[in-house]
This record gives structure tokens, C-alpha cells and sequence, in this order.
């Protein structure tokens, strides 16, 4: 929206319609913005800004910011990993104002950029190496090395999402792509790439700690805690339900991500696009029920969390109009050759 | 738990600088003869001036029912405006900003209505072993409607970015276009500037109250 289109012309006379679109149009304001692969870098620069406007949440700038997301995130973790956490849980508890601010700032930093062309491959690069760093210090590898890690609760980790979803989403080196995350790395190693994500879900998904009787209900119950009147009620009802069902629940799911796993290989458009879909309620489903919506209400959330990145992921996987595309020549074509019928 | 206090001042001038830049744009607009849109203008002023006001105690502004009851009605104003665009033979490139100003006004409504206002806790739990959550913290969770609130503050995170990606997009020295007499409109990209400034500390003056 630029002021071109800002205008009422003040002691001249009023421009007609035409010219004002014209003008417009000379200004840039006329130029597409449609594209998914933007779209979806704009999604991405949503969740970044988000994601840094929450860390100016209070009770971030305080100690308990690291002595329990960070500390206690090294609980089974290998010592290597525990140690790197332990080391930065303390510089971040000696300057807990000083290093908030500059998580929210980079955060807030990289948002803007993304959504500012010129910045946009620089601010991508930035986020992968940032998620990356996040990932391994702020949450232990996504708890993936501590054999309790859940989808449910956010595994494999929102950090490394999003470094995978700046990757799938750098500027294209295609024109055209049957999904949007296939215009940089090609069609199959997205599919690939997709897979081995959700086939990793599943994996987690059905480890021992998460197939116990009462994980599910641990899960959500946690969740729950402090939350907003409908969300706790919605999530204790859930957890009693889940109550000893642990195994059924867990090998459900992991059927579930299994399913998702392999829907994009399949031929049919149709078939491609339940599975996103699948995968859009699953993401639904853990954001509400395990994660609290991030936990924005007991004043925790410091991003939108893993399910928001899946979703991200899931429409950057979604069949664009190239696709459509052929099919309204084949239903063009169709109807071509029944017309041409008629008229014999 | 309360944030650090220089935080909201910080947040504050920045409103009130961007408040400053609009009212000179509509002086200058008005002395220079230049062209401009006084109601958006006037619009960034009263917005920046009233979640100025949300957001630290030195600065009183306007009772509440006064600003609740003006930015409804440039709520509807703006309104209007979207409904006379939408009418055919009008002008339409409009359309999209005017829809944004009467959705901006809704959003102020909603803030006033729902308590956003500055912390009435003394002092800053910053730096200290305390969090949120912990039996004994007392929280500045005054906000009603909490989860329209979320929504509102997604809302208002997206659209800082939509106004960023479409300034962007404008070819160098293009976004200013010409006006009237092809006078140049007032630096048009300080004013999308202060759009993503205004809708940012929103999103975070509605946050920082969820918690």
C-alpha cells in the first residue's frame, strides 16, 4: 500500500478513477503479491515477529526465564549436550534483561527482514543459523537425545522448523514447482525431506516413554496449567479421556504421521492434499491439546510453538496452481472434444 | 511480574514521534500545499497518542470513554469511506486501506474496552527470580477477552508485515507518485514506516497484558 494510492488531491482537481489506478500502478501498487512462495515467506516473518514480540513479555526478563526452560531442558540429555545447555543457562541467568532484549530484538529483526525484500535472503540465512543455535542451546536438540520427546509436546522442536522451513522457503530457483517448497530444492528431495520429518514424528511418537498409560494424560494436563478458562477446560476434559490410554492414543498417532509420511509421494492431487490436510489437523490437535497454544496465558509463550511451523510446512507442501493449471486444460480439453460431439 | 520500565518509555516515545510526524504532515500538507490523506493522518496521530498513553503512566491522555467513543466512530467513518469506494464508478485502489483504517479503529475500541492499560504494579520484577505461573507472583493479567486478544495481536503482526512487504515491492522513489499537480505526496515510506511502528506496539501493548 503505497501513498500513490494515499491521495486526495487538495486544492486541484479530482483525479478520475482511471488515472488514479494508472498512477498506481506507476507506483508499484499495481504489482502482484500473490505468489505462494511469498505468501508463505510473509507466514514465516509472522512467526519470527511473533515469535520476538513475545520474548518483551514480562516474565521473560526474569530469572526463571533460564533456571527452568534452559536448565531443565538437559535432564536426559547426554553430557555433551547438557553441558553446552548448562553453560548458557548461566550466562542467561547473569543477564537475564540484557539477553532477553537481544533474543527479542534478533527475533523482531528477523521478521521485518523477511518481510522486507531487499533483506529478505539475508534475514533467511540469519534465521537458519539463529534456529539452529536456538535449537541446540535454548532446546536441547528438541529433547530428541532424552527418548521422551513427543510430537505432542513439540518435538522434534519449533528451532529447527524453522531453520527447515527458511530453507524450503529461500527464494526460488524455479519459476514453477508442483508445491512451493519444491522451487529451490526440486520436487523430490522436498518430498524427501517431508518424509523424513513425519516418518521421525512417528518414530518419536511411539517411544516408551510416550506409549506408557498415563503420558498422554501427563501431556495435556501440563498443558493446561494456567491457561485461559475454555483452553483448560477443553484440555482436562481431553486429558481424562486420554487418562491410561497412552498406548492406543500414541499408536494412533503414529499411524497417523506414518500416513502423512508417505501422502506426498502419491499420484493423485486428491490423495496429496488429504494428507496436508491430515497434517494440518494433527499440527491442530497438538497445538491445542499438548501445548496450550503456546502457553501464551501463564505468560510462558515464547513463539507460537513446533505446530505452528508444521502448518507452515505442511501449506508449503500444498499442489499450486500449476497443477490446477492442468487440470482446467484436461477439463478444457473435455469439454472441447464433447462439445465438438454435439455439434456432429 | 512487571517489565522492565524502560521498555513501554521506549515503546511510548516512539509512538509520540510517530504522533509529532503526522501532525507535521497534515501542517505541511495545509501550509505547502502538498497533498496528502488527512483522515489517515489524523488517524496515525490519535492512534499513536492513545496507545502511547496505554502504555506508561506519565503520560495522561484522554479519559477512556472519550477515546473509546472516537475511535468507534472513525471506526464507522472509515467504514463509510470502504462502503462509498465499493460503490461502482468509484475509485477502488482505496478500498483495501480503508478496510485496514476501520479495522485499526475496531482494534483501538477493543483495547480501551478490554483494559489495556499501563502497569499499576510498582516496579519491575525484570531480573529477578520470579515467573509467572509460580503461586506468590502476582501477575498484571488484567486483560478481558484474552484470546480475542491473542487474535487481534496475530492480526496486527500480519498486517505490520503485509504493509513492509508492499512498500518493499515499490520501485525506488516510485511509492512517492505524484499527487494534484504532480506535487510529491509526503514521504510516503515514513508513513508505511510508522503503519508497521503502530501496528507492532499494538500487538505487543495487547501481549503484555495477556500474561
Amino acid at each position: 500500500m503505497t501513498d500513490a494510492s494515499l491521495i486526495k488531491a487538495r486544492r486541484a482537481p479530482r483525479a478520475p478513477a482511471p488515472a488514479v489506478a494508472a498512477a498506481r500502478g506507476r507506483a508499484g501498487g499495481a504489482v502482484p503479491t500473490r505468489d505462494p512462495h511469498r505468501l508463505l515467506q510473509l507466514a514465516l516473518a509472522a512467526l519470527w515477529l511473533l515469535d520476538g514480540v513475545l520474548r518483551f513479555q514480562p516474565s521473560l526478563f526474569t530469572r526463571g526465564l533460564a533456571a527452568p526452560s534452559l536448565a531443565a531442558g538437559t535432564v536426559g540429555d547426554p553430557g555433551w549436550l547438557a553441558g553446552t545447555i548448562a553453560w548458557w543457562a548461566g550466562v542467561v541467568q547473569s543477564h537475564p534483561v540484557g539477553a532477553n532484549t537481544g533474543f527479542g530484538l534478533v527475533q523482531v529483526a528477523l521478521g521485518l527482514g523477511i518481510a522486507w525484500r531487499p533483506t529478505l535472503k539475508a534475514a533467511l540465512g540469519v534465521s537458519v543459523g539463529w534456529a539452529l543455535a536456538v535449537w541446540w542451546f535454548g532446546e536441547g536438540l528438541g529433547g530428541l537425545l532424552t527418548g521422551g520427546a513427543s510430537p505432542l509436546t513439540g518435538a522434534p522442536g519449533a528451532a529447527v522448523l524453522y531453520a527447515l522451513a527458511a530453507v524450503l522457503l529461500w527464494p526460488p530457483a524455479r519459476d514453477a514447482g508442483p508445491f512451493p517448497a519444491a522451487r529451490r530444492i526440486g520436487a523430490r528431495a522436498a518430498r524427501v525431506v517431508w518424509s523424513v520429518l513425519w516418518a521421525l514424528l512417528a518414530y518419536l511418537t511411539v517411544q516408551p516413554a510416550n506409549t506408557a498409560p498415563g503420558a498422554v494424560h501427563d501431556a495435556i494436563a501440563s498443558a493446561a496449567i494456567g491457561t485461559s478458562g475454555w483452553l483448560a477446560a477443553l484440555d482436562e476434559r481431553a486429558a481424562s479421556l486420554a487418562d491410561g490410554r497412552g498406548l492406543a492414543v500414541a499408536v494412533v498417532l503414529a499411524a497417523a504421521c506414518a500416513l502423512i509420511a508417505v501422502s506426498v509421494w502419491l499420484p493423485w492431487s486428491r490423495a496429496v492434499r488429504a494428507g496436508l490436510v491430515a497434517a494440518l489437523a494433527l499440527a491442530a490437535l497438538c497445538w491445542v491439546f499438548g501445548q496450550g497454544l503456546g502457553m501464551p496465558y501463564p505468560g510462558m509463550a515464547d513463539g507460537p510453538g513446533a505446530p505452528a511451523l508444521l502448518a507452515l510446512l505442511a501449506a508449503a507442501y500444498w499442489p499450486t496452481r500449476v497443477l490446477a493449471d492442468q487440470d482446467a486444460e484436461a477439463v478444457a480439453a473435455r469439454l472441447a472434444v464433447r462439445r465438438a460431439g454435439e455439434a456432429a | 511480574v512487571n517489565a522492565p520500565g524502560w521498555l513501554p518509555d521506549v515503546l511510548a516515545v516512539v509512538m509520540l514521534a510517530v504522533a509529532g510526524f503526522s501532525l507535521w504532515r497534515l501542517a505541511v500538507a495545509r501550509l505547502w500545499a502538498r497533498v496528502t490523506d488527512y483522515g489517515a493522518d489524523a488517524m496515525h496521530a490519535l492512534m499513536a497518542v492513545a496507545v502511547a498513553g496505554m502504555l506508561v503512566q506519565w503520560l495522561e491522555t484522554l479519559p477512556r470513554a472519550v477515546w473509546t467513543g472516537l475511535f468507534a466512530a472513525s471506526a464507522l467513518w472509515f467504514a463509510g469511506r470502504l462502503a462509498w469506494s465499493a460503490r461502482p464508478g468509484q475509485d477502488r485502489s482505496a478500498l483495501g486501506r480503508h478496510a485496514a483504517y476501520a479495522a485499526a479503529g475496531a482494534v483501538m475500541v477493543y483495547m480501551f474496552v478490554a483494559g489495556v492499560a499501563p502497569s499499576a504494579l510498582a516496579g519491575s520484577a525484570a531480573g529477578q527470580y520470579a515467573m509467572a505461573g509460580v503461586p506468590g507472583v502476582i501477575k498484571d493479567s488484567s486483560l478481558g477477552y484474552p484470546s480475542l486478544g491473542l487474535l487481534l495481536a496475530v492480526v496486527m503482526a500480519v498486517y505490520a508485515l503485509a504493509v513492509l512487504n508492499q512498500v518493499s515491492i515499490a520501485p525506488a522513489g516510485g511509492g512517492t507518485g505524484t499527487g494534484g499537480r504532480g506535487l510529491p505526496v509526503l514521504a510516503p515510506r515514513a508513513v508505511d514506516c510508522c503503519r508497521v511502528a503502530l501496528a507492532v506496539t499494538m500487538a505487543y501493548a495487547i501481549l503484555v497484558k495477556i500474561v
